[in-house]
């Protein structure tokens, strides 16, 4: 019995001898690295022993930046090789000393110590650097795959940027991330901000289909008309509006003219513009336009995109007004007016011929204040319009 | 952390160029180099943590961390927190906040209108906008020139020196003190602020020679001055401000490049001696950005890690 309370009277003494010991050489450490030298640091390393703090090594990268890349490298082989953050500095480190298979290496181990987007990212980066695209698209794809929970599809630009780098067309650049569909959604987002039109067209009737996607589809629409492609723009618009297609080369191009659903301001869709003094009501086949005599002079009060082809046209509605004998409300082409609407408090149907006006077009109903008359107060209903073309007369018809 | 960053890239060669040739070569938009952070930043609108390859004309705009970037011309870019900047291949225009060179190479800044040029390939220094339209420069080490928007020559900065600039109306008058100088039949002035020598002309200069003065006058740009000096202004009205020949030290701060004489007396820009050359105003300041060590590389003894 007494000999085990000796031994273990003199394990106890010698573990405090052997914590001072420890205590004091870190103690020393301490004290000597604040010498701040390169040999001073060196030493404190070396009384550290095999639990070197790593803002001793920080220091001594800053002491001696030549050795910067040697102290990351012992510290992430030795002291943290589980942080998939140091194996990415080294990795990039050896890639700009010129040592492409060295930090490969280290990208590569990065990857396998964590699974996560930041290791696959990296890794694409730098196989495009290298030039190696079978590497690139094979982190690429790994890269988008784990972003779904990270990034917000506007933050996938910059790996789009890259892989539009490798492959700039859409159809095959898609082909790689077919596991991925949210791809397909940035990269059209990412070819509007580049405002590459054709290349978003092809990946954006890819997109149709999937009514998800509508509301995209509807954007890109409404972006394609607004940069003067209206052509472009019927194809999406009929497949995502959910509203009788349009076909302005067969002399069809008002949309929503029943107005079974209300306006939402985007693409071939009537625009419904806010102005003081006019409200509008939409109900379902309907719309109505109160004007309460504080309107602007002159303002649109509705209005539509409609893509001409050459024919002439006509534009068909039923609509009622109040008892003024001046309503002020006329159809518009392109600001050139038609003859005003008459005053009408049953229902008829109105017709405006529309000036001969050839590809993209704004149909207006605009308010204007007649010369001699004061603003109006008004209340205008308008529902089931039509826009036709109208039959060429051959001139010898005419003569005849 | 394991190593601080701007050490370990400080001792990345330049072996950039020869590393991004391929992706250059495949990229429709050339590859100019990477980007770096501890945590996230802002590349061209979209937000990237960890790191990037950098296109030509890249917007970069970093959140709480600053943000390195390791450049094809072998120039290294430090990104303050809260800053944003366009990266060329050879040129950063800084947006907002403050950037730093660690080796400015041939690389140089944009700042309201300012470019800012090393003189030699290991000099760094620290360009930040300041409020108003001043942007305020300090030198670590190696040389800068600071041109106008037209390319005039506005300020020398040598290493240690920190200067405030604000560029005025284009038709600024020029002010500028040192001490006068006759050389081979030539008027010479070195502004004490901005280390710029000029060749006067005007009336009365000879009794000045040797004295410290203050002189204002008009730039000519169209005139060429001697070989020695930048400019060749025609001076209005020169003002002695010492009493003997050469007195003083601020003639010689003036050579030497260190702030000095009235310069060296404030520690902002209403405190020191304005000098106003190319429509620049230019004050040295003393407690500025050279002091203030809120970046590293500027030989503090414990810098401040950079978080990326």
């Amino acid at each position: 019995m007494n000999v085990l309370l000796r031994t273990l009277s003199l394990a106890g003494a010698l573990c405090s001898a052997l914590a001072a010991l420890v205590a004091i050489r870190l103690a020393a450490a301490e004290a000597i690295v604040r010498q701040d030298t390169v040999t001073s640091v060196q030493r404190a390393l070396t009384l550290q022993g095999s639990a070197p703090a790593e803002e001793f090594e920080q220091r001594l990268a800053d002491l001696d930046p030549p050795r910067a890349r040697e102290t990351l490298e012992y510290m992430v082989r030795e002291v943290n090789p589980r942080s998939g953050a140091g194996w990415i500095e080294l990795g990039m480190l050896n890639e700009a000393h010129g040592n492409p298979a060295a930090a490969e290496r280290s990208l590569l181990k990065a990857a396998q110590v964590d699974h996560q987007y930041l290791p696959a990212w990296t890794l694409a980066n730098f196989y495009f650097r290298q030039g190696a695209p079978e590497s690139f698209w094979s982190w690429a794809v790994r890269a988008a795959f784990l972003s779904a929970e990270r990034l917000a599809d506007s933050d996938l630009a910059p790996l789009l940027q890259l892989c539009d780098g490798f492959e700039p067309d859409p159809d095959r650049l898609l082909a790689h991330f077919a596991g991925v569909p949210r791809m397909r959604l940035a990269y059209l987002s990412f070819l509007m901000t580049l405002n590459r039109w054709d290349a978003a067209q092809r990946v954006a009737l890819g997109m149709t289909g999937d009514r998800s996607n509508d509301p995209y589809l509807i954007n890109f629409a409404d972006r394609q008309i607004r940069a003067g492609h209206p052509e472009a723009a019927v194809p999406l618009w009929n497949a995502a509006s959910g509203l009788p297609a349009i076909d302005p080369t067969a002399g069809k191009p008002l949309s929503n003219g029943e107005l079974k659903r209300a306006p939402t301001n985007l693409a071939f869709d009537w625009r419904l513009d806010r102005v003081d003094g006019i409200e509008s009501i939409w109900k379902p086949t309907e719309l109505v336009l109160k004007i309460d005599g504080s309107q602007p002079e002159r303002c649109v009060m509705l209005e539509q995109t409609v893509y001409l082809t050459p024919r002439r046209y006509r534009l068909r509605f039923d609509y009622t007004t109040g008892v003024l004998p001046s309503s002020g409300v006329h159809w518009a082409l392109n600001g050139q007016e038609g003859f005003e609407i008459e005053s009408s408090q049953e229902l008829r149907e109105g017709i405006f011929e529309l000036p001969r006006v050839h590809g993209m077009a704004n149909l207006q109903l605009i308010y204007r204040r007649s010369p001699g008359t004061t603003r109006t107060e008004e209340q205008i209903e308008i529902r089931h319009l039509r826009l036709e073309s109208i039959p060429e007369v051959p001139f010898t018809e005419v003569m005849r | 952390m394991l190593v601080k960053l701007h050490t370990v890239e400080s001792a990345i060669a330049g072996l950039m160029p020869l590393i991004l040739v391929l992706g250059a070569a495949r990229a429709a938009v050339p590859v100019i180099g990477t980007v770096a952070a501890r945590g996230s930043f802002v590349l061209d609108r979209a937000t990237v943590t960890g790191n990037a390859t950098l296109f030509e004309g890249a917007t970069v705009e970093t959140k709480a961390a600053s943000s390195r970037m390791d450049l094809a011309s072998g120039a290294k870019v430090l990104l303050a927190a809260e800053s944003r900047a366009r990266l060329y291949s050879d040129h950063l225009v800084l947006e907002r906040g403050e950037g730093q060179w660690e080796k400015a190479a041939t690389y140089h800044f944009e700042a309201r209108g300012l470019t800012i040029q090393p003189e030699t390939g290991n000099a760094s220094a620290r360009v930040a906008l300041a409020g108003g339209a001043r942007v305020e420069l300090a030198v670590f080490s190696g040389s800068f020139r600071v041109l106008n928007a037209k390319g005039m020559l506005v300020a020398n900065a040598a290493a240690g020196r920190s200067l405030e600039l604000e560029p005025q109306m284009p038709d600024a008058s020029t002010k500028l003190t040192g001490t006068l100088r006759l050389s081979s039949g030539h008027y010479l002035l070195t502004d004490e602020t901005t280390n710029v020598t000029v060749e006067l002309t005007g009336a009365g200069l000879s009794q000045d020679v040797g004295y410290r003065v203050e002189v204002t006058g008009t730039t000519d740009v169209a005139a060429t001055p001697v070989s020695d000096a930048a400019h060749l202004v025609r001076v209005s009205s020169a003002k002695r401000l010492g009493k003997s020949r050469d007195s003083g030290g601020a003639a010689a701060a003036g050579k030497g490049g260190a702030p000095g004489g009235a310069a060296s007396s404030g520690v902002g820009i209403s405190a020191t001696a304005v000098a106003i050359i190319g429509g620049v105003a230019a004050a040295a300041t003393v407690g500025g950005l050279a002091a203030a060590g809120k970046l590293p590389g500027q030989g503090a003894p414990s810098p401040t890690p950079i978080s990326r």
